[in-house]
């Protein structure tokens, strides 16, 4: 059995920070047990969270998740100020259970990162000052957390919040680049291949031709609150198979997470559909953003099971055709594949992790 | 003793005598190994909370009862699920460390076959229903086992299977049929009229119980169930499978298969029951 921690009478603790430049006071929120504070959609809003942010993805991501996962937001005092996710990595974690305790071990570190997302930095701060990973958010955490709580991984430093990371026996190290493709110059889908290599713009537009001329086939961008979530999660474990090569290989969106998930307004799916049978045969999931939306998943049939070739090149036809719009600035096409997405006009952006000792 | 008494009030079994409860010669037998039937229960819900997607969500985000796990949390039909939900859910039903999430129709059967039959072995054993696709395993040596839609079961001659059983019968050794009732009356009627019919086990669902003498509880995603015994009871196949009453009808739970997990499962869109355990044999049975 899991209960909430011995010590949250009211669940989220509040203490004071002392010594801080600009953070009063403080909140750690473990979203298995405690409630949504009043003031987190406006902290979302705010802040730019995606919707992977909304305190049903947490609570459902957080009880399926291998670690425990606390939510800290930092207050000044005219508001929050700050808010941070990350994983408790200790010793009892285990590659194939869920976490089996509220705490995680009595030592430990902490994985600073965005909630089920690696191409978005797991914090925000209001004066966007990455320092404050450290000065005031890492403080709070050894206090809440104890003296255990040794090491502060922190994920998706850009180059500016790399370098701004002083602290003692430090260790930076260029991860994975993300990359982004900016779209608020173009005025078309058509401007924007115009832009691209004459063989990826003929690819793209014969690519196009094939999936319109599908009668079995048929692309639909918006929202997914209607759509079955066991649906989405089968057809996403397809991709999700495919990725294990890396040492701890993340776990896949469940359909508990996924049926929150997909309910939040700032979803958008770019489905292919059997029109006849409602199927999917192919799916790409967009955490909307006021600038700068991110495509979080995307998945296929195999072909003996319904799938299309290529539709995975189509669908960034269909990503750019979304931002164009809705007026954004741009698109984040995450990790991997960075020769391939530089074809379709991406750039990349450095992204470092730093590893600090916390004393 | 206690237990024994707690699992009779638990469950609802009409013995209000304790004298005739201590005098019952199985009372003994029966106190511990419904406690360790009810162990491999509470074993199959603790790991399945701890390693398989489809439950942790559930009971963590909705609750359950029976044990409670998160406290506070008890859901609705104490955390058993509907088996069409669980089926929309089966790319969850594997635990972390991977698994099939394929249900196996045909699980449980070999077990069975012995009870259902009052034989030891039938040298084939086919299986005719629509859900199952594969063919049953762990099956006695000697025994082989097919399976037939039922649309071909009319198909007499050019099916492989029909053929096989035509073959088997010929040479005087014992064919087996299970599904239901009128697929194997089909099956029948399609052998050719001078052989002996083959023995036949018919599929009892638990929303459409049959009236024996003989008969399998059988349900799609789960398997085989239970076997209707000569008492007239359907008798759960209790080392595999664990039966629990909730408000939504009876929940099933595979015992020995980890993938997919099967956790209280409510078949047939949850039929309302009882467990008792059997005055004849002592073992647990159904009733609805």
């Amino acid at each position: 059995m899991i209960g909430p921690p011995a010590d949250s009478g009211s669940r989220a603790a509040v203490r004071t920070l002392q010594g801080s430049a600009r953070a009063a006071h403080y909140e750690v929120f473990d979203p298995r047990f405690d409630p949504e504070p009043a003031y987190w959609s406006r902290l979302r809003a705010t802040a730019g969270l995606y919707a992977d942010w909304s305190w049903a993805a947490l609570a459902a991501q957080a009880w399926a998740a291998r670690t425990p996962q606390y939510v800290t937001v930092l207050h000044a005092d005219d508001g929050p100020c700050g808010v941070v996710w990350a994983a408790w990595v200790g010793p009892p974690t285990r590659r194939h259970r869920f976490a089996l305790t509220t705490r995680g071990g009595r030592i430990g570190g902490l994985d600073v990162r965005a909630p089920n997302n690696a191409s978005a930095p797991g914090w925000w701060f209001a004066d966007g000052t990455g320092q404050r990973l450290l000065t005031d958010y890492a403080p709070a955490m050894r206090d809440r957390l104890g003296g255990g709580s040794r090491l502060l991984l922190a994920r998706q430093l850009g180059d500016t919040d790399a370098a701004a990371v002083s602290a003692p026996l430090r260790i930076v190290r260029p991860t994975e680049p993300i990359s982004m493709l900016d779209t608020a110059s173009f005025e078309s889908v058509e401007h924007w291949q115009s832009e691209l290599r004459a063989t990826r713009r003929r690819s793209l537009t014969q690519i196009e031709r094939t999936v319109d001329d599908d009668p079995h086939l048929e692309v639909r961008t918006g929202p997914m609150a209607d759509t079955d979530a066991g649906e989405v999660a089968t057809l996403l474990r397809h991709n999700a198979e495919k990725h294990h090569d890396v040492p701890i290989v993340p776990l896949p969106m469940f359909t508990g997470y996924l049926e929150h998930l997909l309910r939040q307004p700032d979803v958008v799916g770019v489905r292919y559909v059997d029109p006849v049978s409602g199927a999917l045969r192919a799916l790409a999931l967009i955490l909307d953003h006021p600038q700068w939306p991110v495509i979080r998943s995307w998945s296929t049939l195999p072909l003996h099971r319904g799938g299309r070739r290529n539709l995975y090149f189509d669908m960034y036809t269909q990503a750019v055709r979304f931002a164009l719009a809705s007026g954004k600035k741009g698109i984040v096409l995450g990790k991997k594949m960075t020769e391939l997405k530089r074809t379709f006009g991406a750039r990349t952006v450095a992204q470092h992790a730093a590893l600090v000792p916390l004393h | 003793m206690r237990a024994w008494a707690t699992f009779r009030r638990n469950h609802g079994i009409p013995c209000t005598n304790p004298v005739t409860a201590v005098a019952h010669c199985s009372a003994m037998w029966n106190s511990l190994a419904f406690r360790l039937w009810r162990a491999a229960y509470l074993r199959a819900v603790s790991s399945a909370f701890a390693t398989v997607p489809l439950y942790r969500e559930t009971w963590a985000l909705h609750g359950r009862t029976d044990p409670v796990l998160v406290p506070g949390k008890t859901g609705s039909n104490g955390g058993a699920l509907p088996a069409d939900g669980v089926h929309r859910r089966l790319v969850d039903t594997a635990p972390l460390a991977g698994g099939s999430t394929e249900p196996d129709p045909a699980r449980g059967l070999a077990g069975l076959l012995t009870r259902a039959t009052h034989r030891p072995s039938h040298r084939l054993v086919v299986i005719v229903d629509s859900d199952v696709t594969r063919p049953p395993t762990g099956l006695p040596r000697g025994s082989r086992g097919c399976v037939l839609h039922p649309d071909a079961a009319t198909a007499a001659g050019d099916e492989p299977v029909i053929r096989e059983v035509v073959d088997t019968l010929r040479r005087g050794e014992r064919v087996l049929t299970v599904g239901e009732g009128k697929d194997l009356d089909a099956l029948t009627a399609a052998l050719p009229a001078q052989l002996p019919p083959p023995d036949r086990v018919p599929h009892h669902r638990i929303d459409r119980p049959g009236t024996g003498p003989f008969g399998l509880l059988h349900d799609p995603l789960l398997g085989y169930l239970g076997v209707l015994r000569e008492c007239g009871r359907l008798h759960v196949d209790h080392w595999h499978v664990y039966v629990r009453e909730t408000a939504g009808g009876l929940a099933f739970t595979v015992l020995d298969r980890t993938s997919p997990r099967l956790v209280d499962v409510l078949i047939g869109g949850g039929v309302p029951g009882e467990v008792h355990a059997c005055p004849k044999h002592g073992s647990p049975v159904i009733e609805t």
